[in-house]
Order: structure tokens, then sequence, then C-alpha cells
């Protein structure tokens, strides 16, 4: 379960000082495992900084944000790192999500290595399932991020995130860039996998209807916190 | 008629050869061997480049001149752009007040004049290969830290390192696996500028005095000793001189290639990323 506690998050004034400028301001909001939430919003009104608070790549301001328990803050070393793995992210420009000068593969391999994820020579099968499960071939491996299309290089950034077997799965206008179709087919793997696992898993579009077809619950992000969007909610599990 | 046009890697190879078969022929002959015989002998088939004030063969000493010129360059550009990248890195992408006082350090340095600073050092210092090492890197790493700064404050912001955060990468892998990679291409055409421009200080110090010194067969040190005899035997000075211009020339040619390749690759990143 992810748990916002008053969080507040500024950013520091212009070039030459001022007053810092408030995004959110003291944000409580449960988001627990095994539930599909929207969130929406204009531009600039947050929505973004909230994903970044969530996944602890940026600290709040003032509260905190808490993922089983635990503090972001208060993490280092190895259990940072496996509480990385708890929450994972897919963006909405996956082919700047790559490193440029890495193959597919290297970066996909580099997960095994980074959180020893299962024997060495299980590795390649189970690279192999989750292409698999995201209906991609494995020859997409050996190519660079440039070399392939927007739809392939998203679906391999959600196999990517799958791959760690998260808690929770924060989708960020992941689908925005992308065809009707393919859109569809990466939200229904994702409500899929989220239904199997008892995944949680928040859906951040400008798209109400994305939201109305797959999500649970949908929250707006704006005037600096974050409100359940009535008529879009249905029960939410207490804690 | 047909003018014919040499591309930058064939002429690369052309000079590349003119530099490097005299350097090999004179590898087997004897650069310090004396023979006032044969003192400020012309260019001829058993001195091809001549013969100095002390008889001894200027082709051997060019050969050995180069090896020291350009074994001190390499190392003095290696130790430069690991100090640079490696300090420009952890300024770009840790912030703080590392980056400020790195700020602080660089805006020194470049304001001096390298060539000028790496004369008053020599002056100090014990006049030895690694001395003159130091007194040039020194300020030889800026031009490094500078442009890795700016690219690793520019790379902590890329979704891919962010992604890299996200699936639980280290701050150390994160430098050596993804920003690394990223920043030095750019670097290549600067490191090889800079060793031609290195070729050109050793030489600089060792023609004032300040450099290797004699009998220690040295470029610059060759032009210092053939000045008494600049009308008499002029390819005294010339030889040692054609070589520090044929080695700059090479280098400044290699790091416009570089430079024209790693500004394809940025447009071709910058492409797929649009």
């Amino acid at each position: 379960m992810i748990v916002l506690e008053g969080v507040g998050l500024s950013y520091p004034g212009g070039l030459f000082g001022g007053a810092p400028k408030p995004v959110l301001e003291n944000v409580d909001w449960v988001l627990p495992e095994g539930r599909v939430f929207g969130l929406l919003g204009p531009s600039g009104a947050g929505k973004s900084s909230l994903a970044k608070l969530i996944l602890g790549l940026v600290a709040p301001t003032t509260g905190r944000v808490r993922i089983g328990g635990r503090d972001w803050r208060a993490q280092r070393g190895t259990v940072l790192r496996a509480m990385r793995r708890l929450v994972q992210y897919v963006p909405q420009h996956p082919e700047a999500a790559f490193n440029p000068r890495l193959s597919l593969g290297a970066a996909m391999r580099e997960l095994f290595r980074l959180h020893d994820l299962c024997p060495g020579e299980r590795r390649e099968a189970q690279l192999g399932a989750a292409l698999d499960r995201v209906g991609l071939d494995r020859a997409l491996l050996t190519r660079f991020p440039r070399q392939v299309s927007g739809g392939e290089i998203q679906r391999l950034s959600l196999a990517r995130a799958l791959l760690l077997e998260p808690r929770y799965l924060v989708l960020d206008e992941a689908t925005a860039m992308l065809d009707v179709s393919i859109q569809a087919r990466i939200m229904r793997l994702v409500l899929e996998v989220a239904a199997e696992r008892g995944m949680g898993v928040l859906v951040i579009t400008h798209d109400i209807h994305l939201a109305h077809a797959a999500c649970e619950a949908v929250y707006t992000c704006e005037n600096r916190g974050v409100h359940v969007l009535p008529g879009l909610v249905q029960q939410q599990p207490a804690g | 008629m047909t003018a014919m046009r040499l591309s930058v890697p064939s002429f690369l190879v052309v000079l590349g050869t003119i530099l490097l078969v005299p350097v090999a022929v004179g590898l087997f002959r004897d650069p310090t061997g004396i023979s006032l015989a044969d003192a400020l002998i012309a260019p001829s088939p058993a001195f091809p480049f001549g013969a100095d004030h002390m008889g001894r063969d200027v082709l051997a000493r060019i050969a050995y001149g180069f090896l020291w010129d350009s074994g001190l360059s390499v190392t003095i550009v290696a130790a430069s752009l690991a100090l640079g990248v490696g300090l420009g890195l952890a300024g770009g992408y840790l912030g703080g007040a590392f980056d400020g006082a790195l700020t602080i350090v660089m805006d020194l340095l470049v304001a001096l004049p390298h060539l000028v600073l790496a004369i008053v050092l020599m002056a100090y210092f014990d006049q030895g290969p690694v001395a003159l090492a130091v007194a040039l890197t020194l300020p030889g790493w800026v031009k490094y830290a500078r442009l890795a700064r700016a690219r690793a404050a520019a790379l902590r912001e890329a979704d891919f390192i962010l992604m890299e955060r996200v699936v639980g990468a280290g701050p150390l892998r994160i430098l050596l696996r993804h920003m690394v990679p990223n920043v030095l291409p750019p670097l290549a055409g600067l490191a090889a500028l800079h060793l031609g421009h290195t070729v050109l200080n050793v030489a600089a110090l060792g023609f004032l005095g300040l450099g290797l010194q004699p009998p220690t067969p040295e470029w610059g040190g060759m032009i210092l000793e053939s000045r008494p005899y600049l009308y008499q035997a002029p390819w005294l000075a010339i030889t040692p001189g054609c070589f520090v211009f044929l080695f700059m020339m090479i280098f400044t040619l290699l790091a416009a290639r570089l430079e024209a390749r790693a500004g394809e690759g940025e447009r071709e990143d910058a492409h797929a990323a649009a």
C-alpha cells in the first residue's frame, strides 16, 4: 500500500531566489494494492510531480510517502533497492526511457543483475516469457532504442516494469502517444496482470474516457491537491 | 580534368605514414652516439635527416623524441581526461556544495593561460618528465570537467536516468554504466585536439629549457639546441618543427572528424527521442 500523509511539494524560486513555488499542499492519499485508480488533471497541475513522489524520485517538502509502511526518505542501500522494486513506472516517452547507447537486451538483462531475480540459466527463459507476455519478439533485444517503433518500445517498457513483479505500477500518460488499438491492447494487458498478481495501478492520463473505462476510482489533481472525481468512483477499501 | 579529392581518413593515413615511417626507421638507430667528425652533416644517405653539432643522428633523435613527446602527451591527456571526467561527472550529478566549489576552481583555472601556468610550475619543479606531466595536467583537466559537468547536469534529469533510479540502480552504477558512455563520445574530439596542443606545449617548454633536459631527445629541446646553427644547418630546426606541425595537424583533423561524428550521433539520438 502506498500512503501519502500531509504531503507538500515546492520547487525553488527562480534564478535570483524568490519564494518557492508550491505544487502540492497537504495531500493525504491511500493507494491500496489490487486497485486501479485514475488521476486526471490539467498540464502543470502536479500529476507527474505526484508520480515522482510515489516513486521516491523526489522528497516531499512536508509530510511523508510510505511504501509498505516504510518512508522513502529513511531508506538506503539494499533496503532502498528492494523498495524500488515494489513500485514501477511506465513513462509517456518510452524511447527516452532507455539508455540510447545500450542495446535493449543489455538494458533488460541489467535488471537480473541489479535484483538477482533468478539463477543465471533461467534468466533468458524469464526474459523471453516477459517479452511473450507483451507480444514482442526476442530479436528486438539486439536493437537499440532508436531502432524500434513507439508501440514496441512502450510494450518493452511495460515488460521491464513487470519483470520486477512490482506491487504497484504507475502509468504516466503511458498510452498517450500510441494509436487506439495499441492503447487498448496495452491497457488490457495491464489490467490482466493487475488482476492476476493483485497489483495496484495508478493511471495518470488526460483521457477521461480511458480513466472511466479502466479505473475503479478516478481522482483529479488540481488546486495543489488530489480530489476524488464524483460519479467515477467505486467503493474504496478501508485502510 | 577531374580534380582528385582526398577524404579526411585517407589524408590522415597519408600524414600518419609520413610521420611514422621515419620514426620506425629511426628507432633502429642510436640517438645519443656522439661523433664530432660527423658534426653538422647535411642530410645524406648515411644521415637521412643530417647530424647535429655533436654528430648525433637527427633521424634517430626525431624517432626517440617522438616516443618522449607523444608518450608524455598521451599520459597528460589521459590523466586530464580521467580527472576532468571524474570531477565533472561528480559535480554535475551530485550538485550541491561540491559542484559549487568545483565551479569556482574551474573558473579560476580557465582564467589563467595554461602555458604560462605550466612555465611557472616548471620553474619551481625539478625538470623531469613527471613534473612536466603534472604541470600540464593541472590546468589540462578543466576543459573536460566543464563539458562532463554540463552533460551530467543535463543527463541527471533525463528520462532514462530517472528510469534507472526507478528500477533500483545506485548512484555509482548510474554514473559508470549510464552516464560515462553518454558523456565520453563528445569528449573524444576534445581529447584529440588536446593531444595535438599538448605535443606543442611539451615542445614549447623544451624550447624554453623548462622541459626534458639534454641529452634526452625531445623535439622542442632539439630546436633550442639548433639555434646557433640556424643558417649553417637549418635542417636541425626545420626537421623537429615539421614533426611537431605534422603531429598537430593529424590530431586537429582527427578532432574535427570525431566532433562531426559525435554531432551526428547526438542528432540521431535527438531525432529518435523527438
